[in-house]
């Protein structure tokens, strides 16, 4: 009949005693008490634990806090219950606790110097919570709603990822709390262009199915259209001052353009007749960009079709790396690379350094190199580099078992963590202490050397 | 029956959740496939090609894959002749079709759809015919703009040389099989697309067909039967003048050149990098 009290989960201590009064006491065996690290969306709590006849229960009034749950205390000793979101428990010291349908789950309930302690990975899940081990060392929970798959990850700013996920209809890009895994829609689209992040965080720019160009801007949400222009764009890359979105224009990507974010205009930046431009990096002072030639056909049409008098040159299709001072209005582009190799994850640091994977063939390693107009170096073959993303002065290395990050100033290379297993789409804050990556589908982030799932 | 009334939802002050989260489709990781994959066959299809090609080799590392275009029928005797694992084609060789016998043991991968579109010179004078007037001015039949309600001017017939997918498909679809000229004064012909382009923006006068993608405003696209080319109309039915875009293979794929057409056939590359190079995702022609 009566609703009972409403109390904030942060007194609740000073009320378990008597709403727990009546209850079982702990005397099968000697109970010992300790502490655990729950880690609830992304937040660490200790929490009283309490060990009887070999099983760990955790404090209720703790647990509630973390969760950030709601207590009331309900009329006439009937219990305590615990409301999160759509989901409640109703709690009482000596009985198991009951679900929403009346249903008991998981241990009894135990009182101990005026603490009730209850199992806390039914009483998680009975809350709507996942509840997982994080490595022995503590607990993992997520109570909040979190996305479902992940494709792609990318930093924007510090605490913020932008997540892709793409289905039959198009993609879709979130905007996803680097912490607790909270999300909210950013857009959705059927053909625009990846979203590329402005050097500061704030912006997103993409290119429209018939090539407008536009901005998003992520604190107030609104779209720019950036000029008129619709030519084919990709490889969207910001200038570093923000100013300025480059592009590769045209099927062939023979030219490489830039829109002024200001005025909409769109000035070529190179124009050399060079066809199949790709991998373009623009950082601050100059850019680079790739080239792949198409193999050379000999076939002579005047042949009978079923001759097949047809030969390829191939010898030649790998692509070769160039770079563009920026700085001077009549330099000419350079080629940074000589090496018949496959070249991938190719970006430029701020530096001016061009960055790429080296592919290996089947049974060797691949690795990470560098070159610029002196020549090319190997910048890192511990192990078989699968991925390179830069971020800032860093370089980011995903390898078939590690994540690792390269100080450009420094020369040195140091160990972030060990990769999950299938791990990809590596992201790297711009400080180069944050990671994030793509791992069985969801979106993994680093977080006190262990990586926690913020997407499911 | 419950043990309490229906409650009260409570807002978790730090959730933002806005909209539904899609269903999720998971980028494989660095896999494991290695080896070459050698593409040759349609200039139509190769920056579709080299496009999709980078994307797949950052999630395949030590997969290498070399591209190459001199021709559609190039791409199906480079299959055949062993020397290429895909032949590149704009229509379907593991059928017999206009001037082609089919290739036999080769399978048809669809990998896009390719609109094609009659273009004349801007100088004609008209802006749409009907099948029956193109049959007419490209086997040579009419020979003059006034007779299709254009100006009194002889008609330049711009075509690509045999071999061509787009000549084959403009062939099928908009001329219904009939023949082409192939020979006279005012008769031309291109060997790329790229040529086409550049023939009908400066020859007076002059009628030629080309992929959707070339369409300039320096000429004009013709409506056929009064139905203009867009891909609008593609995907609604109207307009019958498109092709699929083939990779040819020896029997069914395998390995990483089945990995590799999977790629170009799926939801994220059709709707995005196929998208953007103005080819129409597979699933739109429905």
């Amino acid at each position: 009949m009566s609703t009972g009290s409403k109390l904030a989960a942060v007194v609740l201590t000073a009320v378990l005693g008597t709403a727990s009064a009546g209850a079982v006491q702990a005397a099968a065996s000697q109970p010992s008490t300790g502490k655990l690290q729950w880690t609830v969306n992304g937040q660490s709590s200790e929490i009283r634990t309490l060990v009887l006849n070999g099983q760990q229960l955790v404090s209720l009034s703790d647990a509630a806090k973390a969760l950030g749950a709601e207590v009331e205390i309900m009329p006439e000793g009937a219990g305590i219950r615990i409301t999160l979101g759509e989901h409640s428990v109703l709690v009482k010291a000596g009985s198991k606790p009951l679900n929403e349908d009346g249903t008991a789950f998981g241990q009894v309930v135990q009182s101990w110097k005026q603490a009730n302690y209850v199992d806390g990975a039914s009483y998680v899940q009975a809350l709507g919570g996942s509840y997982s081990l994080l490595d022995g060392s503590g607990i993992s929970i997520q109570t909040l709603q979190l996305l479902e798959g992940a494709e792609t990850a990318q930093w924007a700013g510090d605490g913020r990822l932008i997540v892709s996920v793409s289905d039959e209809s198009g993609r879709t890009d979130y905007l996803v709390d680097a912490t607790t895994g909270a999300y909210s829609q950013l857009l959705s689209s059927s053909g625009a262009s990846d979203l590329v992040v402005s050097p500061d965080g704030g912006k997103v720019a993409f290119s429209e199915t018939d090539g407008t160009l536009r901005t998003v801007d992520l604190s107030t949400l609104r779209m720019a259209k950036i000029g008129t222009d619709t030519s084919i764009k990709s490889n969207l890359q910001w200038s570093a001052d923000g100013k300025s979105i480059y592009f590769l224009q045209g099927d062939k990507t023979n030219v490489i353009a830039a829109a002024d974010v200001a005025t909409g205009a769109v000035s070529k930046v190179l124009d050399d007749k060079v066809e199949y431009k790709g991998d373009l990096s623009v950082t601050a002072g100059g850019l680079s960009y790739s080239v792949v030639k198409a193999g050379t056909v000999t076939a002579d049409a005047s042949k009978a079709v079923d001759l097949d008098d047809v030969s390829i040159d191939d010898s030649q299709t790998n692509p070769q790396l160039f770079d563009l001072d920026l700085s001077k209005s009549d330099a000419k582009p350079v080629q940074v690379t000589k090496s018949d190799d496959g070249k991938l994850f190719i970006q430029r640091s701020a530096a001016g350094k061009v960055y790429y994977v080296q592919a290996g063939d089947e049974g060797s390693n691949s690795k990470l190199a560098s070159a610029t107009a002196a020549g090319q170096a190997v910048a890192f073959d511990k192990e078989d580099v699968q991925e390179a993303v830069q971020a800032g002065s860093y370089v980011g290395i995903l390898t078939d078992r590690s994540v690792y990050v390269l100080n450009e100033e420094s020369g040195s290379v140091s160990k972030l963590a060990d990769a999950p297993e299938g791990a990809s789409n590596l992201a790297l804050s711009k400080d180069g202490s944050k990671a994030a990556l793509i791992a069985d589908g969801k979106l993994q982030v680093l977080s006190g050397g262990k990586w926690i799932s913020l997407t499911k | 029956m419950k043990w309490y009334g229906k409650l009260t939802t409570l807002t978790l002050a730090a959730t933002l959740l806005l909209g539904a989260a899609g269903g999720g489709a998971a980028t494989a990781a660095a896999s494991k496939l290695s080896g070459k994959i050698v593409v040759n066959g349609s200039s139509a299809l190769l920056p579709l090609t080299l496009q999709a090609s980078n994307e797949f080799k950052k999630l395949n590392p030590k997969v290498r894959i070399s591209a190459s275009a001199a021709g559609s029928v190039t791409g199906p005797q480079a299959v055949r002749k062993g020397i290429a694992d895909i032949g590149a084609c704009d229509w379907d060789a593991s059928t017999d079709v206009p001037g082609f016998s089919k290739f036999d043991g080769q399978v048809a991968n669809k990998v896009a759809v390719i609109p094609f579109a009659a273009i004349a010179n801007k100088s004609a004078g008209v802006s749409g015919l009907t099948t029956k007037q193109l049959q007419d001015i490209f086997s040579g039949k009419v020979k003059n703009w006034k007779d299709v309600g254009g100006k009194d001017a002889d008609i330049v017939v711009v075509n690509r040389a045999f071999g061509s997918g787009t000549r084959v498909n403009f062939q099928m679809k908009a001329l219904q099989g009939t023949d082409f000229i192939t020979k006279g004064d005012n008769y031309k012909e291109v060997k790329s697309s790229g040529d086409m382009k550049t023939a009908i923006e400066t020859t007076p006068n002059s009628i030629g067909y080309i992929d959707l993608v070339y369409v300039t405003d320096k000429m004009t696209a013709l409506k056929i039967d009064n139905v203009a080319p867009t891909t609008d109309n593609v995907i609604n039915g109207s307009y019958k003048v498109w092709s699929y875009g083939y990779f040819m293979t020896k029997g069914q794929p395998t390995g990483a050149t089945k990995a590799f057409i999977e790629y170009i056939q799926s939801a994220k590359f059709q709707n995005g990098s196929l998208k953007k190079l103005k080819f129409i995702p597979l699933t739109a022609m429905k």
